[in-house]
Parts: structure tokens; C-alpha cells; sequence
């Protein structure tokens, strides 16, 4: 007699099936919450961006600004939300709801259970905005340019980094749970939307490490000025790259990340010197800096930094799994290839910011200064090892994140 | 390496003989954890203790000279090595960062000590600075090659301390940026200190994290093997 009745059930729609299974009530609340935080995420990375930008051409002439408005707003309504999340699965963990148990959620304080990434993402939002007063206090102490590198700059990147990967949690672990649960559902190039919605953040996060990418503070030893954007995008970028592949164990993941990043840099080129421009004209401000914000085709194109080492990663994935092997395999040989990808990083990022090949330009950032050729070796052995290893580190995250996101469903 | 393997195993099987103990720390039938649960806790709390040892250690070397930087002592505060012109010098602050209307010494020291230079300091306003150029002399300190000065900046902000001197290979020039600090204004390590905190919850995230993995591929196996 059973037999018929699950026939049935599998030729259903997946609409109708999705009506029909009991953590319904979880899935819509989660997964709602999930589309409304990645367009949070979105907004704050476009915030983000055009705050540098209005910082350069316009100053900061108060704390609402359009772009700390954007960001702000963001990041309350991430907050917010995680929050409601966390106290409503709460409550439906004290009342028995289905699926709202210890293997759902995580304990916080011994009295709240929530979904680990909304508690992640809640933690992240909670560190931006206690970031924020901070600022204004610091900026009133010392001065409105102060650079990125700035503690209470650097609490609110920190906390916003947070709150990205929770999103990733969140996504990841429906993803998971929507892979095993074996009901029927749409699927794009290999991916379910709920991935797709992974890998945009995961792009997210690595936009959000080029949004400081050219504030980042310069590093002194002696004549030497070596910039150091390379190490946050060593790692990040690792981490992201090689977190991706083991997320969705698909060789072409990572170059995928790439594309998606592409779309994330063009539209915000797109939007924020026209959203500058208009501001400037609507609200009667001048410029402080003689040139207009225009396309920036340079900035557009920084994704181009890590095409390659995404390439490597696709193809060391897609080499595994030809071989036979598994791509969750130990961590620990994974250093090496955050080592090999980070190489073409170090030579395409300073030929695409200084849009020549002189590569040793890199590490004379003081105009005008002969640095000798043994200096010049020194400054290389110095960095070069460093940068590599925020590579490694990276992907040693990486693997690591990558296995959780697959598997984790709490 | 096999002689030396062999070597630590037999002085290893020496000491266990003299000095055995009265439970052995690992076991393969017993798991370390389960039977010393005390050495979870030693373990944790030497994590945590290396954590804030790290973290504090971090604090302090992220703020060069800010433990010296309380008044006009003779250590300075920050240093910075500049090429201006022909010459290479190290520019010494006293005071980092400086606090508005404070006259703080600065000293230029030339790398080539034979050298005998003259010059002036320019403090220039950055961006967002509401303020105008001000200008300091230079003066040999004694008959060293080194030069000292007095800045004074009257609004807090960005400031570019420019250098300007004068010597027998000819004039040069050179710059830097520093940041005016507002009168009673929070020391810079302490605002660091708050700012980094957060990442001592984030050290233990990626901890936990890592072992929550090996928990969720062990569950996996688990559910392998059963199915």
C-alpha cells in the first residue's frame, strides 16, 4: 500500500511537495530571512563603497552622510532580523516546534537557541553598530580624514566581515538542508538558488576586502613603503575561493565566485560616481578634490586579480575528482595551494593598480627615492613570505569554512 | 632519522620504566580526554592565556612608541626615515600623536653623521583641515650633525610635517603624514584595545569552528557507514 502513496508523492511539483513537509513553518522563516539579509548585504557592500568614494570627493562633512545611511541601515536590518530570528526559533525550540531542536540550533548563554549563521550574523551586526558611536567619537578627536586604519574603522570591517559570513552560514546550512531532505527542487548550472545565494555572499565577502583595498595602511621599514592591500586579499581570497569549491564540490565554483564579484564591482562602478554626482548637485556640496567621479574601468576590473588563482582552484578541484579522490579531504596539504594561487596575485594586482609591469614600483611608494638593488631585495623577502602565508592561512580557512558550509544544517 | 627514531624511543621506554606512571596520559582503548579530563581545562586555559598574551603583545607592538610617548623624554615616539634630496634622515617625533596647541620637540638626524645641514620644517594642513601652513626653524643641537625643532599645530586632523634642508650636496625635501590629536583626547593604544577585542570572540570562533568540522565529517562517516 505504500508503495503508490510515495510514487505520488514524488510526482508532485516541488511547490506542492514543499507545502507538504512538516518543517515547513522553519523553512519559510529562515529562508525569508535569508533573501532579506543578502539584500542587506548587497546595500552595505554598495554603502561601503560609496562611503570611500564620498570620503575622497566630498569629506565627511557629518555622520549621515547618504552613504553611513545606507550602511547603517543595512546593517540595523541584518541585525534586526537576526535578532527576530534567534527569538522566534527561541520560543518555538521551548514549545517542541518540528525541526527547532539542539541539532537545528545552536545554545547562546544557556537560554536562547538559534540558527548558528543568523547568531553569527546577529553578533556581526551588533559589532558594527557599536562601531559606529565609537567612530564619531574618534573622528571628533582626530579629525574627519582619518584613514581606514583607524581602530574604530577597523571594529566596524571586522564586525561587517562577521555578519557576511553568517549570511554565509545561513544560506549554506538551508542549502544543506534542502540537498539532503530529498524533496525535488530547481537547479541552475548544478546549483540550487539557495547555493547561487551562498556564492553571491561569498563574492560579497571578497568585495567587501576591495572596498579598503587601497586604504590600507603602508607599511615602513626604513626608505621602504610597502603597501599592504596584498595580505587581506591573499587571505580573503583564499578563503573564499577554495571555501566555495569544497561548499558546492563543483570543479568551476570558484571561477563562477569570479564572475559574480565582476557583476558586484561593475554595478557599484556604475552606481556610485553617478550617486556622488547627483548628491553633490541635490544637496548644494563642493568637491574637495579638483576631478568629477567618473567610471572607474581600473576598479571595475580588480576581480581580474584573482581570475587565475580561481582557475588553479577549479582545476586542482576538477583534477581530484577525475582522480578519483575526494575534495573534503584533510586541510592540511591545502596551505600549498593557497601558496600557488596567491602568486598571480602578487604580480597581476600591482600591474593593474599601477598599470605598468615595473613590479619593484610596488615597493616604492616614496616618490622620487633610488632605492638600492640589495634594499629592494630585502623588502622582497620580507613581504613576498608574509603575503604567502596570508595565502595559506587562507586556505587552510578556507577548506575548513567550505566543509562546514556542506555540511552544517543547524 | 631511523637511528635517532629508534634512540627516542628506547630513552622515551627509559623513562617511562623509571618514572611510571600511575595512569598512563594516552591511551588507544581510553581516549586522552576521557581519561584526564583536567587536562581539557589546562588546555583550555592555556589557549585562552596564549590568546590574550597574543593579543596584548599585538596591542602594544601595532603602537610603536606610545609607551614612551607620555611627554618629551628621550626616547622618541615614532621615528621616521626619509630621503630628502641627497640625504637620508630619521626624523624623531617626541610626542605620537601630537596634541593640539602642545609644542613638541622634533629632532632630524642625518644617516651620514658627518653631515652638517641646515633647514626648517613646514607643518602643511591635509585634507579637511581647517587650518594654514605654519612654519619652525631648525637648529644644530650642539655640534652633532643632528638638527632640533618645535612643531605646534592648532587643529586637530591630518598635518603633513614637510622638511626642507640645506647641506653641502645641495637642498632636499621631504614629507610625512601625522595625525593632530583634539585636547584629552583617548590614548590611541586604548582606542585599539577596544577596537580589537572583538577579535579575541573571533580567535575563538575559528577554534571552534575547527573542531565542530571534524565533529560534522565524523557524523557523516557515522551516517555512511550505517547506510
Amino acid at each position: 500500500m505504500a508503495q503508490p502513496e510515495v510514487q505520488a508523492i514524488e510526482t508532485l511539483s516541488p511547490r506542492v511537495e514543499a507545502l507538504a513537509r512538516p518543517d515547513r513553518a522553519e523553512r519559510y522563516l529562515r529562508r525569508t530571512a535569508a533573501w532579506i539579509m543578502l539584500v542587506c548585504c548587497l546595500q552595505g557592500e554598495l554603502g561601503a563603497i560609496w562611503d570611500r568614494e564620498w570620503h575622497y570627493y566630498v569629506g565627511r562633512d557629518w555622520f549621515w552622510t547618504p552613504p553611513h545611511t545606507l550602511i547603517y541601515s543595512c546593517v540595523a536590518g541584518a541585525g534586526l532580523v537576526a535578532l527576530a530570528v534567534s527569538l522566534i526559533d527561541t520560543l518555538r525550540y521551548y514549545r517542541g516546534a518540528h525541526s527547532v531542536d539542539d541539532s537545528s540550533t545552536v545554545s547562546v548563554f544557556r537560554l536562547f537557541h538559534a540558527p548558528l549563521g543568523f547568531v553569527i550574523a546577529g553578533f556581526g551586526a551588533l559589532q558594527a553598530l557599536a562601531a559606529a558611536p565609537l567612530d564619531n567619537y574618534w573622528h571628533n578627536l582626530y579629525g574627519i580624514d582619518i584613514a581606514l586604519w583607524a581602530p574604530f574603522h577597523m571594529m566596524g570591517v571586522t564586525g561587517g566581515m562577521i555578519g557576511i559570513l553568517g549570511m554565509v552560514y545561513i544560506f549554506a546550512s538551508e542549502a544543506a538542508i534542502q540537498r539532503e531532505a530529498g524533496y525535488p527542487y530547481h537547479r541552475l548550472l548544478g546549483l540550487s538558488l539557495l547555493e547561487w545565494g551562498t556564492l553571491l555572499i561569498i563574492a560579497g565577502l571578497i568585495n567587501f576586502t576591495f572596498i579598503g583595498f587601497l586604504q590600507f595602511p603602508i607599511a615602513v621599514f626604513g626608505l621602504l613603503r610597502i603597501p599592504s592591500y596584498a595580505l587581506p586579499l591573499a587571505g580573503c581570497g583564499a578563503l573564499a575561493l577554495i571555501g566555495a569549491v569544497r561548499f558546492t564540490r563543483l570543479p568551476g565554483t570558484a571561477t563562477l565566485i569570479i564572475l559574480l564579484l565582476a557583476l558586484h564591482t561593475f554595478s557599484e562602478e556604475l552606481f556610485v560616481p553617478w550617486a556622488i554626482r547627483t548628491a553633490v548637485v541635490t544637496q548644494g556640496l563642493a568637491y574637495r578634490v579638483p576631478s568629477i567621479p567618473y567610471f572607474n574601468l581600473t576598479d571595475a576590473l580588480l576581480p581580474l586579480i584573482l581570475l587565475i588563482s580561481a582557475l588553479i582552484v577549479d582545476g586542482v578541484a576538477f583534477w581530484r575528482l577525475h582522480s578519483d579522490q575526494r575534495l573534503d579531504s584533510s586541510i592540511h596539504s591545502t596551505w600549498l595551494l593557497g601558496v600557488l594561487i596567491t602568486i598571480p596575485q602578487l604580480l597581476i594586482a600591482p600591474c593593474l593598480l599601477l598599470g605598468t609591469w615595473d613590479l619593484l614600483r610596488v615597493f616604492l611608494e616614496q616618490s622620487g627615492v633610488d632605492i638600492p638593488p640589495n634594499l629592494k631585495l630585502e623588502a622582497a623577502l620580507i613581504a613576498v613570505p608574509v603575503i604567502l602565508a596570508c595565502g595559506a592561512l587562507g586556505a587552510l580557512a578556507g577548506a575548513n569554512f567550505g566543509d562546514i558550509w556542506r555540511l552544517n544544517k543547524s | 632519522m631511523g637511528r635517532v627514531r629508534q634512540a627516542t624511543r628506547e630513552g622515551m621506554a627509559l623513562l617511562y620504566t623509571a618514572h611510571p606512571p600511575a595512569k598512563p596520559l594516552y591511551s588507544r582503548a581510553i581516549p586522552w580526554r576521557v581519561a584526564c579530563p583536567e587536562l581539557i581545562l589546562t588546555s583550555r586555559w592555556l589557549i585562552s592565556s596564549l590568546f590574550v598574551l597574543a593579543f596584548t603583545l599585538l596591542s602594544l607592538c601595532a603602537l610603536p612608541g606610545t609607551a614612551y610617548a607620555s611627554g618629551n623624554s628621550t626616547y622618541p615616539a615614532h621615528t621616521e626615515t626619509l630621503m630628502a634630496g641627497p640625504y637620508i634622515i630619521d626624523v624623531n617625533l617626541y610626542q605620537d600623536p601630537p596634541m593640539t596647541d602642545q609644542a613638541d620637540e622634533v629632532t632630524v638626524v642625518p644617516h651620514q653623521s658627518g653631515l652638517r645641514l641646515s633647514g626648517s620644517m613646514f607643518m602643511v594642513p591635509g585634507l579637511g583641515t581647517d587650518a594654514v601652513k605654519l612654519h619652525a626653524p631648525l637648529s644644530s643641537l650642539g655640534r652633532s650633525a643632528t638638527l632640533v625643532g618645535t612643531i605646534r599645530m592648532p587643529v586637530r586632523g591630518a598635518w603633513n610635517i614637510v622638511v626642507q634642508l640645506d647641506g653641502p650636496r645641495g637642498a632636499g625635501q621631504a614629507s610625512f603624514p601625522i595625525t593632530v590629536a583634539a585636547p584629552g583626547a583617548m590614548p590611541i593604544w586604548l582606542g585599539w584595545l577596544i577596537a580589537l577585542t572583538p577579535l579575541l570572540g573571533i580567535a575563538w570562533m575559528v577554534w571552534h569552528q575547527r573542531r565542530y568540522r571534524l565533529r560534522l565529517l565524523g557524523q557523516r562517516e557515522k551516517e555512511r557507514k550505517s547506510v
